[in-house]
C-alpha cells in the first residue's frame, strides 16, 4: 500500500468554510446559499435530500457498511472561486497539484484543464482557439451562473436523483464538476482534462459534471483523481451525465486511483442519439471500494456505445465495476470489454447489463470479461445481466478467467528479468488492449502506476 | 581454453519420475557440444534443469558453470550471468511486443541502451539477418508467429545478447534448409566469440555441418558417448 506517492496532504486550515460533519437541510441551504444558486436547484436538491433519506444503503454490491455517514464534512470550500491563471492559485494548493504534475500536463497535449481540490474547482483553462470556436469549459457551479439555460435544460435528466441513494447523495450536495458544452460541428483534437483531489479528512467530494456534445461535435475529456493517505474513510459520490447528440462522438476516459481509503461510488451515464458514438475508457487503480457502472442508453438509430476497462484490485480492495448498454434503437451497437487483475486478497467483480429492447432490431453487442487472479487469496466474479426481447439481436458474450502463466513467467525469467519484472511485464501485456486507448501520459502512467501495484506484490 | 561448464554425477526428477541419471560432462569456452537421442530420453530435462526450471528436483549432482554452483542460482541470475536457452517450444506473451521483451532482456544482460532509435534499428537489422521481418519487432512476442518464426525470433535473441553458454533445444525444427543454413551462421559467429553451445538435435547434417568438437546420445536419462 505504501507505494502509494500521492498520499500527502496540505494543511487545512486554509478553507474558506467548513461545512459542520453530517449531512442536514441546513447544510444543503448553506451549501446552496454560499453558491448563490436560482431557486429551483435549491429545490432539486432538498427534494433530493429527502429521497436519499428514505433509499435504503445498496445491499447487492460492494460492502458499504464501512461509511460513516454521519462523520463526514459534505462540503468544504477553499478558494471563492477558480483561478484561470495558474500564478494565483494561492501555494498550499498549488504545490499539491504540482506535485501531480497537472500544470505541466496542460502545457504540453492538453486543450483545456480542470483543477478541483474537495469541493470547489480551484483552476480552469482552456485553448483561446477552442474558446472562439464556442467551446465551453468550466466548473459546473461556474457553468450554471453563465448558462442556467443549458444546465436547466440537462441537469438530472438522464441521471434523476431518485436513479439510486448515491446518485440522490450527490444531487443534494453536489460541488464542483465539469460543465462541457461542444457546439455544432466542432472537433476538438486534444483531449480536456479535469482533476479531482480531495485533500480534508473525513471529506466527502460530490462533483456533478454535464457534457454536451452537438450534432456533429467531438470531444475526449480525460478525469484523474487521487488522495491523502489518511486512515479513516473519504466518500466520493459524483454524477456526469453525457449528452451525445446526432452524429456527435464523445470519449470519457478516467484513471482513478483514489487512496485505498476512499469509497468511490460513482453514476455515469450517456445518452446516445442517431449515428452517435460514446465510449467510456475507465481504469480503476485506487480506492478501498469501488462501485461504477458507466452506462450508455442508445436512443437513436445505429447509435454505439463502447465500455473498456481496467480494475487492479490489492489487498484490501474491492472494486465492483461494469457497464451498462441499453439498446432502444434499431441497429444499435456496444461493446464492452472489461480486464480485471486480483491480487493479494483483493477482490474485482465484472457486473453488466446488456438490454435489448423490443425497439432494438438488429441491434449487436458483444461483452468480453477477461479476469487474471495472481494468487489463491484473491478473487473475481462475474455477474452479467443480460436481456434480449427482439429476435433479430445478437449477443455475444465471453468471460475468461485465468492465472499468470508459469511457462511465460519461467521464459520471461529465462531472459535475465526477475520475478517481479517478468509478472509486471506479462500484466502490462494483458492491460494491453486497453493502455494502448489511452493518451499517451496516461498510458505511461498506467503502466508506472501497475508496476508499483506488483512490486507491492512480489517476493 | 577454460571450462564453462561441468556436470557431475547430475540427477533429477519431475514429478517423482527420475528424467536425469547420474550425468557428467565437461564443456569448454567455443566447444559445441551435441546432444542427439530418442525423445523422452531426458534431452530437454537436461535443457530445463540448466535453464533453473523448478519442477525438475536435483536429487544429486553438481553444475558448475564458470566456476560458480549453477544449481545455487534463480534462473534469472543464470541468465544474467550468461547462460541462454532457447526453449523447444517458445511461449506466446499477448500485449508484450517483441522490443520491449528485447530490450528488457538486453538491459538484464547488464548492457546499456543510450538510444532507442538506435537499438531499433539495430533490431530491425538482426531480425532481417535471422529471416524475419522488420514489422516482427512491433509485433507481440510469437503471437500467430510460425513454428518457424518462433525459432528465429530465438536466434534473434542470441545474437543480440551474445550469451556465453547457449543451449539449443531442438532449435531446427520447424525451420526450412534456409533457416538452417542461418542457425549454422549464428553458431559459428558466436563460437568465434567465444561462446560454447550445447545443441539438442534429431538432424544429422547440421550437427555434422556444425562440426560439433562433442558428440553424445541422451537415452534412459543417461549421457552416453555416441556410438557411431
Amino acid at each position: 500500500m505504501d507505494n502509494y506517492s500521492l498520499g500527502f496532504h496540505s494543511e487545512t486550515d486554509k478553507y474558506q468554510y467548513i461545512a459542520p460533519k453530517g449531512l442536514s437541510r441546513e447544510v444543503v441551504i448553506s451549501i446552496s446559499n454560499q453558491k448563490g444558486e436560482p431557486d429551483w436547484m435549491l429545490e432539486i436538491r432538498l427534494a433530493a435530500l429527502a429521497k436519499f433519506e428514505e433509499m435504503p444503503i445498496p445491499e447487492w454490491g460492494a460492502d458499504l457498511t464501512g461509511i460513516n455517514w454521519e462523520d463526514m464534512h459534505y462540503y468544504l470550500k477553499s478558494v471563492e472561486k477558480p483561478y484561470t491563471n495558474w500564478a494565483e492559485v494561492p501555494e498550499s494548493v498549488r504545490r499539491v497539484f504540482e506535485e501531480i504534475g497537472v500544470p505541466e500536463a496542460e502545457r504540453e497535449y492538453l486543450a483545456g484543464v480542470g483543477g478541483q481540490y474537495d469541493s470547489e474547482v480551484i483552476y480552469h483553462s482552456l485553448k483561446e482557439a477552442l474558446a472562439k470556436s464556442g467551446v465551453i469549459f468550466l466548473s459546473m457551479d461556474e457553468g450554471l451562473k453563465q448558462y442556467p439555460e443549458i444546465v436547466k435544460k440537462h441537469f438530472g435528466k438522464i441521471v434523476p436523483y431518485g436513479d439510486n441513494k448515491l446518485a440522490a447523495l450527490n444531487t443534494a450536495v453536489w460541488s464542483g464538476g465539469s460543465f462541457v458544452y461542444i457546439p455544432k460541428g466542432v472537433v476538438v483534437d486534444l483531449p480536456l482534462q479535469a482533476y479531482f483531489r480531495i485533500n480534508a479528512e473525513n471529506a466527502g467530494q460530490f462533483e456533478r459534471t454535464l457534457i454536451v456534445a452537438e450534432e456533429g461535435s467531438s470531444v475526449h475529456y480525460v478525469e484523474g483523481c487521487s488522495a491523502p493517505a489518511y486512515s479513516s474513510a473519504s466518500l466520493h459520490a459524483a454524477v456526469v451525465e453525457v449528452v451525445v447528440e446526432k452524429e456527435a462522438k464523445v470519449r470519457y476516459t478516467t484513471v482513478q486511483n483514489w487512496y485505498k481509503n476512499v469509497y468511490n461510488l460513482v453514476t455515469k451515464r450517456a445518452m446516445v442519439a442517431k449515428d452517435a458514438r460514446m465510449e467510456w475508457v475507465d481504469c480503476n487503480l485506487g480506492s478501498k471500494v469501488t462501485m461504477k457502472y458507466p452506462s450508455c442508453i442508445l436512443a437513436g438509430k445505429r447509435a454505439h456505445g463502447e465500455m473498456l476497462s481496467i480494475a487492479v484490485a490489492g489487498v484490501g480492495q474491492q472494486l465492483d465495476a461494469g457497464a451498462k448498454m441499453i439498446h432502444l434503437a434499431p441497429n444499435t451497437t456496444s461493446r464492452i470489454i472489461s480486464k480485471s487483475i486480483s491480487q493479494n486478497g483483493g477482490r474485482s467483480s465484472y457486473r453488466g447489463q446488456v438490454k435489448i429492447t423490443p425497439k432494438a432490431t438488429y441491434a449487436r453487442s458483444k461483452v468480453v470479461c477477461d479476469a487474471l487472479i495472481m494468487d489463491d487469496l484473491s478473487r473475481s466474479d462475474t455477474y452479467p445481466n443480460n436481456q434480449i426481447m427482439t429476435g433479430d439481436a445478437t449477443l455475444e458474450h465471453e468471460a475468461y478467467v485465468s492465472k499468470v502463466g508459469e511457462e511465460q513467467l519461467l521464459y520471461l525469467m529465462g531472459k535475465g528479468m526477475t520475478e517481479a519484472e517478468a509478472q509486471t511485464m506479462i500484466i502490462r501485456g494483458f492491460l494491453e488492449p486497453i493502455t494502448a486507448e489511452l493518451p499517451l501520459e496516461y498510458a505511461v502512467e498506467l503502466n508506472r502506476l501497475v508496476k508499483l501495484e506488483m512490486v507491492g506484490s512480489v517476493g | 581454453m577454460s571450462v564453462v561448464l561441468k556436470i557431475t554425477g547430475l540427477s533429477a526428477s519431475i514429478s517423482g519420475k527420475r528424467v536425469l541419471n547420474k550425468i557428467n560432462t565437461n564443456l569448454l569456452s567455443s566447444q559445441i557440444m551435441a546432444i542427439i537421442g530418442v525423445n523422452g530420453g531426458g534431452k530437454s530435462s537436461l535443457a530445463q534443469v540448466l535453464l533453473g526450471n523448478q519442477e525438475y528436483n536435483v536429487s544429486e549432482g553438481e553444475i558448475f558453470y564458470n566456476n560458480t554452483d549453477l544449481l545455487k542460482l534463480s534462473v534469472d541470475e543464470r541468465a544474467k550471468a550468461g547462460l541462454y536457452v532457447a526453449w523447444q517450444n517458445p511461449v506466446t506473451i499477448p500485449g508484450v511486443t517483441v522490443f520491449a521483451l528485447c530490450k528488457a532482456a538486453y538491459e538484464a544482460s547488464g548492457q546499456k541502451i543510450e538510444s532507442l532509435s538506435d537499438f531499433k534499428h539495430k533490431l530491425e537489422a538482426l531480425a532481417t539477418e535471422v529471416g524475419l521481418t522488420v514489422s516482427h519487432i512491433g509485433r507481440f512476442v510469437n503471437d500467430g508467429f510460425s513454428g518457424g518464426e518462433k525459432k528465429r525470433l530465438e536466434l534473434l535473441q542470441i545474437l543480440l545478447l551474445k550469451p556465453k553458454l547457449v543451449v539449443l533445444d531442438e532449435i531446427d525444427s520447424g525451420l526450412d534448409k534456409l533457416g538452417r543454413e542461418i542457425i549454422i551462421k549464428v553458431v559459428k559467429k558466436l563460437k568465434d566469440l567465444g561462446s560454447s553451445f550445447i545443441i539438442i538435435s534429431h538432424y544429422e547434417q547440421l550437427i555434422e555441418k556444425l562440426e560439433a568438437e562433442i558428440v553424445l546420445e541422451m537415452k534412459n536419462g543417461q549421457l552416453l558417448p555416441r556410438i557411431s
